[in-house]
């Protein structure tokens, strides 16, 4: 089955259902420029001075965490949805490449809940840098659409762990709040101790980060940061490995 | 002779006993949730402040001293989360099947919200104190005993604003927004930014707040700096405590009597 069939029918599946929940949608687009002005206010009270980089740098993150929980539990919270509809039979024996099915769930379901919140910071960059960095911020999106892939394979890691414990949250809550502390999104990793550096730097989060940060807010074309995703493709595999022997195993004792 | 007034502080502990047992019987998938929802919720809270810490606070070497605030933040909030919770079991209907056999919900609400909040609250402490622990090194109290006075006078204001709460989310339809506001505007306003992490200019404001006096003295104790003088400050705190448990007993009476008016 061609894959760009198997991605719009994976999108279609979810973007149906999620396109008429306009409250939580835009309740959730709201939430990064919210936040990243609360932080920019616990910022001054705490130092007394309004740093316009490192607001841009929150907003920015704020923006990509709210995609990276997406690729992240998202996919986990769907399967739990398709497993309970007795839905999951049909992804299992379907010659649909799950990978595939994955990434247009992750589409849809980034296109809903992030989408407005991209183009909300492209205006307030552009607002606050000029408009070149508003069309640069839009550019370094469709990158970040591009470079999650990583983080696709990892919630299909975690997907996989729910066909066994039926508890989406469990594993994906901590892990995808994991993220916000070693991501680099809210601010460098290199605050963080070297043994949390060290876990930084063994996830996609951050060199992804730092790849749409540089484009956006740096008009740079981030080659290395770029490279490195390059190396976190492993994660792709690690993803389609683990979802596939979790699916032979979950169809072998009738769990899915 | 009412049941409550009958049983005295041994059937308080009895009613507390009760309620441990509901709540050690949840099941295994509720105790593997739980567990999953704290560590999430202090992983957020440390990116919170790592990402506010970024503007300058780690510079000052206020990181370690932030635990206090968190710890308070934490012990303050989750009363209110066990009421917001405990109203949705109250709306399903068994609010009439206390009170015929307790006489008053806030006997019940007591124990219900203190076994609730404090394993949750010992939970979520745990937590912060390893993450804590791992960056920024183990944070010591450094006035023990005026820290244990005030852990309990803190408690004792959030269980009371934990009944109120109840009786404040009952009355609507979506408690969410109301628990939030409480959530974020009482610690806010009661120091848990204690005011010498603050600007002078808004520090000034923060000892005119009532809020500070039951809030605020956890941190102080816990950091070794105090904005008044220790005892008066927890005098006041304690007559306050004291003031908002005789305003929840007031509010289960007032709540009471429209329940028999009008059952739900």
């Amino acid at each position: 089955m061609r894959p760009l069939l198997t991605i719009r029918a994976g999108f279609y599946a979810v973007f149906r259902t999620l396109s008429r929940m306009y409250g939580p949608a835009i309740f959730i687009s709201a939430l990064p420029p919210l936040f990243s002005s609360l932080l920019a206010l616990g910022g001054w009270i705490i130092s007394g001075r309004v740093e316009l980089d490192k607001y841009l740098y929150q907003l920015l993150g704020m923006s990509l965490l709210v995609m990276a929980q997406v690729a992240l539990s998202e996919i986990s919270w769907t399967l739990k949805g398709w497993i309970d509809d007795g839905l999951f039979d049909y992804l299992a024996a379907s010659p649909a490449q799950p990978l595939s099915v994955f990434i247009g769930v992750f589409l849809a379901e980034a296109l809903v809940f992030a989408g407005l919140s991209l183009v909300i910071t492209a205006a307030v960059v552009g607002a606050l840098k000029g408009p070149l960095f508003a069309l640069s911020t839009l550019a370094a999106y469709a990158l970040a659409f591009i470079g999650s892939l990583p983080l696709i394979g990892l919630g299909m890691a975690l997907a996989s762990l729910v066909l066994f414990t039926k508890e989406p949250g469990v594993v994906a809550m901590p892990i995808g709040a994991a993220m916000a502390v070693v991501g680099g999104v809210l601010y460098p990793t290199s605050i963080l101790p070297p043994y949390l550096r060290y876990i930084a730097e063994a996830l996609p989060m951050a060199a992804w980060a730092d790849a749409v940060r540089g484009l956006a807010l740096g008009l740079t074309l981030p080659i290395k940061e770029l490279g490195a995703l390059g190396g976190y493709a492993l994660y792709i595999l690690i993803g389609v490995l683990s979802f596939d022997a979790a699916g032979r195993v979950a169809r072998r004792r009738g769990v899915a | 002779m009412r049941p409550a007034e009958s049983r005295g502080a041994v059937g308080l502990l009895k009613e507390v006993e009760r309620e441990w047992l509901r709540f050690s019987r949840a099941s295994a998938r509720l105790w593997q949730r739980a567990l999953s929802g704290s560590l999430s919720y202090v992983l957020w809270l440390m990116a919170a402040i790592l990402a506010i810490a970024w503007y300058g606070a780690l510079r000052e070497g206020l990181g370690r001293d932030m635990f206090w605030s968190f710890l308070a933040f934490v012990l303050y909030s989750e009363p209110l989360w066990a009421a917001a919770d405990a109203r949705s079991h109250l709306r399903l209907g068994i609010t009439e099947q206390i009170l015929a056999a307790r006489g008053g919900l806030a006997p019940t609400l007591f124990p219900w919200l203190f076994v609730d909040s404090a394993m949750w609250s010992m939970m979520d402490s745990s937590v912060l104190f390893a993450v804590f622990t791992a960056i920024f090194g183990p944070p010591a109290a450094a006035q023990p005993l005026l820290l244990a006075a005030a852990l309990a006078l803190l408690y004792l204001f959030s269980l009371s604003m934990g009944v109120i709460g109840v009786y404040l989310f009952l009355s609507l339809e979506n408690p969410w927004i109301a628990a939030l506001l409480l959530q974020l505007v009482i610690p806010l306003s009661g120091g848990v930014v204690p005011p010498y992490a603050l600007p002078e200019s808004v520090a000034r404001f923060l000892a005119y707040s009532p809020f500070q006096y039951v809030v605020a003295p956890l941190i102080y104790a816990g950091v070794g700096k105090w904005l008044l003088p220790p005892p008066f400050e927890l005098a006041v705190g304690y007559a306050e405590a004291g003031a908002f448990a005789a305003l929840a007993l007031l509010a289960d009476r007032i709540a009471v009597e429209k329940i028999k008016l009008k059952p739900s």
